[in-house]
């Protein structure tokens, strides 16, 4: 039997997920807990094999089936949509989408919807439809990083962007105006997979699953993220 | 963000098809029509443009009206063009065919357009090929349609083929039967459609249901197992889940007899994107291709829209996944060859042409030359094109 394919991101949620998947019974010494050079990577023990893509890459490599699961934040999955069974809420990596201004500023000036706001991030598509839906006109920049220091150089008067600890954000004399989603890593299937390998994916399904809410339930500590 | 527009460009979404694809896709046209008549089903094949009006009935419940295509006509009227083939021939069986004996067997092989997210493979333009089954209700018509799905896709000549089997009526009756209200009952759908187990979960926390309900709910959507298993489980909340149960239980029996029992497995969560569907609801899955290449389900409701109740169900196979599942597969799908070329030097016109009338009278596929050429030059041109001879009047052949 082919091996089953993983796709999982490199960067900031790498060596969490590296831990989780060798617990988990999926990955062996071959996964090495730092980042390589190999972007693919076979433990023939455990019949897997991983893909290790940027992280708004992971959802597609499942799409299209050239991974048959993958491991990616939720952040990513909201931008993208990507038509993938979302199974099951692996509950670290957790970090909340927040709007954020510079310090100082009244936010209720910002938000009156008197004067066009420009928002800098790197999720438009869920910013536009948060502003959408609060019935607010803003001017999205789309950037691929380092989006807390637009309002610094004068790109933007707004940003909404991923935080964890707010460390970043203080540094950068930005203040948290609204929570606006939470996120947290996921365990995605393609959709053809998913229903073709029952028999296979379930139990690993169900087993992660177990693995998760005991971790959940023995109130352990999650394991610990890198600070960006 | 304004790329500009060059006239070498067509439009996002949509593509060229070159000789060989269009071949293979002709080719496969040709072996579901086959499978499709040979089950006694006709083609039908209504208007690319309907009325807004006319689409948005099926569409509805969850189609988006962004991605549909809308233009207007010289009276202001808004058009659409339709997002799927089942509304517009649920509107032709009402009107135009009203006369008919029924049961309707219909088939089509058609493009719908919709606007899709810009991804690879991603076409806007997609064609269907599929069957309408109306004005037949009960389980023997849902697993005709069932069974032909498998007859079409074994024509392809694919293998694997797996077909997911579920019941809008488990869905909602199990909603029902839990208490969830409306609201909560349309997002928890939303949540399925969009295959969102981790949304579902969160979802029947927030609804508020006691243990065993919710229990329950999320029993459903993690659900495999077989039909024994599925009616155990499911069948004492009674009412329309037993109804459902019952229904897709026959409908499975007539599968058994019918020989593709093992095609098919149970997909009780499986919820589709429209909206119309009342009854039965499956997809199919081929391996290698990532997303379904089949979709249906049966819809009693919907003919009515257009003012005849009729019930009807019916399913519509992804043509280019099937294609790209022939691809990997490794069917060949290559175009008819050429069978010779004519040389057609100066003054040989009406002999090259004559000769070329006499071979195609005898089922040959020939071409003549128009750039006057001759010998080795000549025999490259054939050999790209894969004839299998080249031939001069009033010289013997060179190959």
């Amino acid at each position: 039997m082919s091996p089953l394919t993983i796709a999982i991101p490199k960067g900031r949620p790498y060596a969490a997920t590296v831990r989780f998947l060798r617990e988990a019974g999926l990955a062996g010494p071959e996964l090495e807990p730092e980042e390589g050079r190999s972007l693919y990577v076979e433990c023939p023990e455990q019949g897997t094999r991983f893909i290790i893509a940027r992280d708004s890459d992971v959802p597609t490599y499942v799409e299209y089936g050239a991974a048959d699961l993958g491991i990616v934040g939720k952040n990513v999955l909201m931008e993208a949509e990507p038509q993938v069974y979302e199974l099951l809420d692996l509950g670290y990596s957790k970090c909340r989408f927040v709007l954020a201004a510079p310090a100082g500023v009244d936010p209720r000036q910002l938000l009156n919807g008197r004067s066009t706001q420009r928002v800098a991030t790197k999720y438009p598509r869920m910013t536009e439809a948060y502003f959408n839906s609060r019935g607010l006109q803003v001017e999205t920049i789309y950037l691929h990083g380092s989006i807390e220091v637009a309002p610094k150089v004068g790109l933007a008067d707004l940003i909404v962007d991923i935080v964890e600890t707010g460390r970043t954000l203080r540094e950068n004399n930005l203040v948290v105006i609204e929570d606006l989603w939470t996120s947290s890593m996921r365990l995605i299937a393609n959709r053809a997979a998913y229903r073709l390998q029952a028999e296979r994916i379930g139990p690993i399904v169900q087993r992660l699953r177990e693995m998760v809410a005991g971790r959940d339930l023995a109130g352990k500590p999650q394991p610990a993220v890198a600070e960006r | 963000m304004n790329t500009p527009v060059t006239r070498t460009q067509v439009p996002d979404g949509a593509r060229d098809r070159l000789p060989a694809e269009a071949a293979a896709m002709r080719r496969l046209s040709a072996r579901l029509d086959g499978v499709f008549r040979a089950w006694g089903y006709r083609e039908v094949s209504p208007p690319v443009i309907e009325y807004l009006e006319a689409v948005s009935v099926g569409a509805a419940s969850w189609g988006r009206r962004e991605d549909l295509y809308q233009l207007f006509d010289r009276k202001g009227r808004t058009l659409a063009l339709r997002p799927d083939m089942t509304t517009p021939i649920a509107r032709l069986v009402a009107t135009r065919l009203a006369d008919e004996p029924l049961p309707l067997r219909l088939s089509y092989f058609s493009p719908v357009f919709r606007h899709r997210e810009l991804r690879a493979g991603a076409t806007s333009e997609i064609w269907q090929a599929g069957v309408e089954l109306v004005g037949a209700p009960g389980e023997v018509a849902d697993a005709e349609v069932i069974s032909l799905a498998c007859a079409a896709v074994k024509a392809a000549e694919l293998e694997g083929f797996r077909i997911g089997l579920g019941h809008v009526g488990i869905v909602e009756g199990l909603f029902e039967s839990a208490g969830v209200s409306p609201d909560a009952a349309a997002g928890l759908k939303e949540a399925m459609v969009a295959r969102d187990l981790v949304a579902f979960e969160y979802g029947v926390a927030q609804a508020g249901l006691s243990g065993e309900r919710a229990e329950l709910l999320l029993g459903l959507v993690h659900f495999h197992g077989g039909f024994t298993e599925a009616k155990a489980r499911f069948g004492r909340v009674g009412g329309r889940v037993a109804e459902a149960l019952e229904h897709l239980g026959r409908v499975l029996e007539v599968l058994e007899a019918l020989g593709v029992a093992e095609q098919v497995s149970l997909d009780l969560g499986l919820v589709r994107s429209l909206g119309y569907y009342t009854g039965v609801v499956f997809e199919g899955y081929l391996p290698g291709v990532g997303l379904p290449v089949m979709g249906g389900g049966r819809y009693d409701n919907l003919v009515a829209e257009f003012g005849r109740p009729l019930a009807a169900t019916g399913f519509a196979l992804e043509v280019d996944r099937l294609l790209m599942a022939q691809e990997q597969q490794g069917v060949p799908t290559g175009e008819a060859g050429l069978d010779a070329v004519i040389a057609c030097p100066p003054g040989q016109e009406a002999k090259a042409m004559a000769w070329a009338a006499r071979l195609r009278a005898q089922g040959l596929a020939v071409e003549v030359d128009l750039l006057g050429r001759t010998g080795e030059e000549l025999a490259a041109y054939a050999r790209s094109r894969g004839a299998a001879r080249v031939l001069s009047p009033g010289l013997p052949s060179i190959h």
